[in-house]
Order: structure tokens, then sequence, then C-alpha cells
């Protein structure tokens, strides 16, 4: 180390050197480099985030009073005593559990069809077809989620949805299965991401390994039991942490265009309550507070989720 | 070839500016850098496009730019208090709710008196003007009036047929209701499902909340009381309004409890709704696309919910010089006219009101007129949070949870216990 910093000194007293040493200049131009990234970091994450927790200690609604005081523990004790708040995590918890839980089995499904499709596929016609479904699995995905839920919407609609209309019903899939209904567009949506991440950890297994399965008798069933399965397991376990931090945190524009929380407080998920309680109620130290335990909770799950991977055998 | 660190960080200097950018404010010109300026929040709507469109005239009589900023709802909610609460300066103009933020803008908002800076024959024009008034002082001015309206199936009230049955089985004539119990009366008879329902209540929080205004106005109630400065929320009007709301439900479409007046607009459009309460923006539409199918008349009950869009002047304004002569071109005859053939909204002016012109523009401005007088505002300053607490209450009573009457009893006594209607 010291040699190093020898060598480097040394060429700090060459000809080019003038009143910075050579270290010097190395480290201001590597703070100058990476200043814009920690100010944007600093900007939009660090100081957001310390604001939030300061507000969750404090009292800030505006319609109130104009200041900010301090508040204690009150703002978590509300949230603790709150039955809208349980309730709402309760639904967030159902919605999030459900929802992973079918984005990742369509999920796995899909994408082990269609890697196989893509790896046994040696005609023009079975190339063609695998890259027609890849194209259009990303359709949901690509979509606007608001444009998305407008679309289920319209689709749900008791009387003049196309869905009652082949069913000859009408169910007013919204009102009477609201939580099932949120989940199917959410699943809809999320799921194509769920594939691509899953088709592609599929596809970097080793062609050999499947051939050597085959020689020892291994059929369809035990090749992805023993074989495919095990092998994404790492992808699969990050992709479903991933999905439940993300459905639990983020769960809103579906919500927000089709049941807007409701019937009542039926759909009225976690982010969209703390929305409401920031921007309707204009009560930013409880949202504030809300915002934290959104956090910890979704860390939690994210945390939960990876865990049980390194514990499991591989 | 090597960079002196001068140039690697001049290098740098596009991502920050890229970043300074990012983080600024959106508007086109910076707050009070221009007496040539004036900044007007306002929120995304046809009232707001009409002023965007004949802003050029504004501009062109006096010189000032006119920066309007749309913004969305939400947003627009924490930006008023930012400008009239906490002092932030951006704005010149901002737009607040005549019906949900009068009260918080007379007792809270840090505005400008517009009765020492308009003149008195400007101000002798303006209708409803002491709606705004709060011990003296006049904290806005509204852009146009806008209220709710009953909309009927005018081809069905007119139908020989339908009136002798309607007759024969309630013993009056078949016409828009004057009261809630004909107005009852009426839905029940045409509640034909699946072809056709009696009524639309939008479900959604806020547009149940609406639909609540509807009955509490028009039973002659209100949320709260400023003089005594006591919530009114299991008041006998309010028991009735939720009674009213409950029944009502019942005879409405499938679905209805995750939609809003606009999705009630198209069910009445296709015919699957006989008869709802709503605002008259859409009397357009219904003028243009089915003029003989229906009809409008005030609603059944005594008060309205005032809709206007009421401009005020920050005490913080950067150039209020400029917002006083914006206001006072909104307000002016020549744009008051546009404005009201162009979005079909209501004059604030008196003798805009009588102009040949909008009124022919205005085809049943006679009914708008019976109503103006009975228009009715949120008597507390917190309407967001009341309102939602008000939906609570009403999907307790609608799941039957709660009776009606325990439902307000719960919003009073329990959900919103110790508050006060101006906090």
């Amino acid at each position: 180390m010291s040699s190093r910093r020898q060598v480097r000194g040394d060429r700090s007293r060459g000809p080019a050197a003038g009143f910075l040493t050579w270290n010097r200049r190395v480290q201001l131009t590597g703070l100058g480099l990476t200043l814009p990234a920690l100010v944007f970091a600093f900007a939009l994450m660090v100081y957001p985030v310390a604001n939030v927790v300061f507000l969750s200690f404090h009292q800030y609604s505006p319609l109130r009073s104009a200041q900010t005081t301090d508040a204690g523990i009150s703002n978590y004790a509300w949230l603790a005593a709150s039955d809208i708040v349980r309730h709402s995590i309760g639904v967030t918890v159902v919605f999030t559990v459900v929802s992973v839980a079918i984005e990742m089995g369509v999920g796995l499904v899909l994408a082990t069809l269609l890697a196989k499709l893509v790896v046994e596929s040696r005609q023009l016609f079975g190339r063609v077809l695998s890259r027609a479904l890849l194209s259009c699995f990303i359709v949901p995905f690509a979509a606007p989620p608001i444009a998305g839920a407008i679309a289920w919407k319209m689709l749900l609609h008791p009387q003049f949805g196309p869905v009652d209309a082949i069913l000859r019903s009408d169910i007013a899939w919204f009102s009477q299965f609201p939580l099932a209904s949120v989940i199917a567009a959410d699943a809809w949506k999320t799921t194509p991401f769920v594939l691509f991440l899953l088709f592609a950890a599929i596809l970097s297994i080793d062609p050999d390994q499947y051939e050597a399965a085959r020689l020892d008798g291994a059929n369809g069933w035990q090749e992805f039991r023993f074989l495919t399965l095990p092998s994404i397991m790492p992808v699969l376990a990050v992709v479903a942490a991933f999905r439940a931090v993300d459905a639990f945190t983020k769960i809103f524009d579906v919500v927000f265009v089709t049941t807007g929380g409701g019937p009542g407080n039926d759909t009225q998920v976690f982010p969209l309550l703390i929305w409401r309680t920031a921007f309707d109620f204009l009560n930013f130290g409880q949202a504030s507070a809300l915002a934290v335990v959104a956090v910890l909770v979704s860390a939690a799950l994210g945390a939960a989720l990876l865990a049980v991977r390194r514990l499991s055998p591989a | 070839m090597r960079l002196g660190i001068g140039v690697k960080l001049l290098s740098l200097l596009p991502a920050v500016a890229l970043l300074a950018t990012a983080c600024s404010s959106g508007a086109t010109t910076p707050p009070g850098s221009s007496g040539k300026v004036v900044r007007v929040l306002a929120v995304a709507g046809p009232e707001t496009d009409a002023l965007i469109k004949f802003a050029p005239d504004f501009e062109k009589s006096t010189g000032i730019t006119a920066s309007i900023e749309q913004v969305a709802r939400p947003l627009w909610g924490q930006r008023k208090v930012r400008e009239l609460i906490e002092n932030a300066g951006l704005y010149d103009v901002v737009m607040t709710g005549g019906g949900d933020d009068n009260l918080w803008v007379k007792y809270k908002g840090h505005v400008k008196d517009l009765s020492k800076l308009l003149s008195a024959d400007q101000l002798d024009q303006v209708i409803l003007k002491d709606k705004f008034t709060y011990n003296g002082k006049l904290v806005g001015i509204p852009q146009y009036y806008n209220f709710p309206m009953l909309f009927y199936r005018k081809d069905l009230f007119n139908n020989p047929t339908e009136q002798a049955n309607f007759k024969a089985k309630y013993g009056h004539e078949l016409a828009p209701p004057t009261s809630y119990d004909e107005m009852y009366q009426i839905a029940e008879f045409f509640n034909r499902p699946p072809n056709m329902y009696g009524f639309f209540v939008g479900g959604v929080d806020w547009s149940v909340y609406l639909d609540d205004t509807y009955f509490v106005y028009g039973l002659g109630g209100n949320y709260g009381d400023p003089s005594s400065n006591q919530l009114t929320l299991n008041s006998p009007q309010q028991k009735q309004a939720m009674n009213w709301l409950v029944k009502f439900s019942k005879l409405n479409p499938p679905g209805w409890q995750t939609e809003n007046f606009f999705d009630g607009d198209q069910l009445v459009q296709n015919g699957k709704v006989a008869m709802y309460q709503n605002w008259f923006y859409i009397w357009k539409t219904f003028q243009q696309k089915l003029p003989d199918k229906i009809g409008m008349a005030p609603l059944a009950g005594k008060g309205a919910h005032l809709g206007a869009f009421v401009a005020t002047i920050p005490d913080a304004a950067p150039n209020p010089g400029a917002a006083v002569k914006f206001i006072q071109w909104m307000m002016s005859a020549a744009y008051q006219k546009q404005q009201a053939i162009e979005t079909g909204d209501l004059p604030i002016r008196k003798d805009v009101l009588q102009d040949p012109e909008v009124r022919k523009a205005l085809v049943g401005i006679e009914q708008f007129e019976k109503v103006l007088p009975n228009l009715q505002y949120n008597q507390t300053t917190w309407v967001g949070e009341l309102s939602a607490g008000v939906s609570e209450a009403i999907a307790k009573a609608l799941k039957g949870d709660l009776s009606p009457d325990a439902a307000a009893d719960w919003l009073q006594n329990e959900k919103f216990k110790g508050r006060k209607a101006i906090e």
C-alpha cells in the first residue's frame, strides 16, 4: 500500500504536477464525478425518506394549523388503534399474497412452456409462434397502468361490458367481487414481468443437463421438478420478494380507477389510504406514519421471503 | 490527451443543469421575475380550458402574460393550502372550490380583500357576492356558477301510456318531482331491471358524498354550524338524507357501488337509468346528443350544492397588481359571455345573465335561475376528511351494519367525536 502511494506520489512530482498532488487530483476528480449522483440520491431519496420519518413524529395538518408541532408517538398510537388502518393492512396483505401467488404460478407455467417451445422449435413456425407469444405477453406490462385499469373496468362493466355479455349475466364484478376483480386486473398487468424474468432464468440452464436427465429416464414433470425448479429457485425467490414488496407498497392505480377503494372500504389498500390521508385529508403527520409502516412491512415481507430462500435447500 | 480538472468538471455542467431543471418548478416563467406575468393556479377541467382559450384577449389588452397552470385535483388540494395558508408565494391568483373550500378560505385563508381592489361598478354586477364575504372582507370572485339539477327521461314522462299508468298507481300526474316522496315514486315506477333502473347514485366515496350533499342541502341541513362551531352530522336533516340515499340506492343498476356520476352520465345516455341528480355540466351533452329524450328540472329539495371556481389573491402573491387585472378580465362582461357560451356554465354577472345571446345559448336558463338563490356550501373547514367519513357512514348503512339513523349518530358521536366545524 505504501509503495503504491509512493509511486503515485512520485508521479505527482513529475513535470505535469501543478499546485495539486496527484492523489488530491484523483480525489477531486472522483468527487466531481460522483457529486451529481450524490446530490441526486440525497435530493430524491435520502431527504424525502428522512423528512417522512421526521413528519411521522409531528403534527402537520395545514387546514388545522400552519405550524408543524411535535407529536411524539401520537401518530403511531393513532394508527395502532385505528380500525381503518387495521382493515386496510389486512386487505393489502390478502391482495399481496393472492396476487403474488397467482403471478408466480401463472408466470412460472407460462415461462416453462415458452422456454420449451423456444428450445425445441426447430421449424420456422415454432420459432415465429414463440416470438409472437412473447410479444403478446409484453403488452399488458407495457400498457400504462391507468389505461389497463380502465380497460378492465370496461371489460367487467355489468351493463356494457363484454364479459357479462358473453356470460349472459349482469354480475357487477367490481362491486360483488371487488378484491378478486382487482387482483385479476393486477395479475394481468404484472404476470408478464414475472414471466420474462423466469423465462430468461430457464433459458440460462445448460441444455446438457436436460439431455443428461433424459438419458437417465426423467420425464417432463421430473425435469421440471428436479432440474428446472431448483435451478431457477434463486431467481424465483428474488422475483417473488420483489413482487411482494411492489404489490404491498405500490398497488394504487388499479384500485383507484376500478373501485376507488370501495364498495365502502372493501378494497382500500394501504397506498390508497396513505394517499387519502395525505392529499384528501391533508394530514401529513399521520400519512407519514402510515408510509413508514408501509416501508417496514414491505421490508419485512421481502426479508422473510429471502430468508425462506436461504433456509431452503437449493 | 489529458484533460485538466477544470475541463472535467465543466463536462459535468450539462448534468448539473439537467438536475437543476428537473428540480425547478414546472412554471413557464419564474414567479416575481417580471410584472408582466400573472401566475394562476387552477385545476384541470373545461372551465380552466375556457380561461386558457380566451386568455390571449387578456394578454392583448393588458400586456400581461397569463401563465395558467392546470393541475390534477389531488395536487390542487395541497397547493392551494400551501399558497393560502402557508404563504408559499408562487401564484398571483389561486382558484379555490366554491362548495368545499369556501369556509376555510374565509376563516383561515391569507387572502386579499377584493372589495378594496375592485371597483364598486364591477362588484355590483356579481351574483351571490355575499357567499364569498366574511366580516365585510370579499375573499374571492367566482369564475362561473354550476350546481346539481335533476335529469330525467323526458320521452317517458311525456308518453301517454306511462302517464296514465303512473296516475293510476300513484294518484297524481307524472311530472318532474317537487318532493323526495314524489321522486321516489317516479324512480320506483320506472325501475324495470334489467332494461332500465329507476335512479342512479354514484357509490364511489367522493361521488356518494356529493349525492349526500344534494339530499342534506335539499332538506335544509348542513354538516356544521359555524355560529356554535359544532358539527351537525346527526341532525334530523342528516338522518333523513341518509335514509333517502339508502332507499334510492336500491333502485340503482348493479355495480353502482364502484361507480361515480360520470358513469351515471353514460347509463342515462344509454337508456339504462330513468332519472338522476348531477351537475349541469352534462346538460350541454344531453342537449346535443339526446335533445328529445332527456329533460332537466331543479332538484326536488330546497337547496343545491354551490359549484364554482373562486379566484382569490394570496397575501403573498408576487404580482398582486397583475392578479387584480386578471380577475377584472375574468369577471368582465365580455369574458363571462364567451365562457357561458363555451362551457354552458352560468355567468356570475347580472347583466350577462340577461344577455339575449347567453339566454339563447343556455337552454333551460330559467330553471337555473330558480336554483341560484338556494346554493349552499359545506359549513366545515375540513371537507376532505369529513366527506370520507360521511361516505364511510353511508357504506355502513348500505351494507346494513347500521341503520341510517345509527350511521348518522356514529358519525357525530364516534367517528368525529370532539371535532369542530371550524378547526
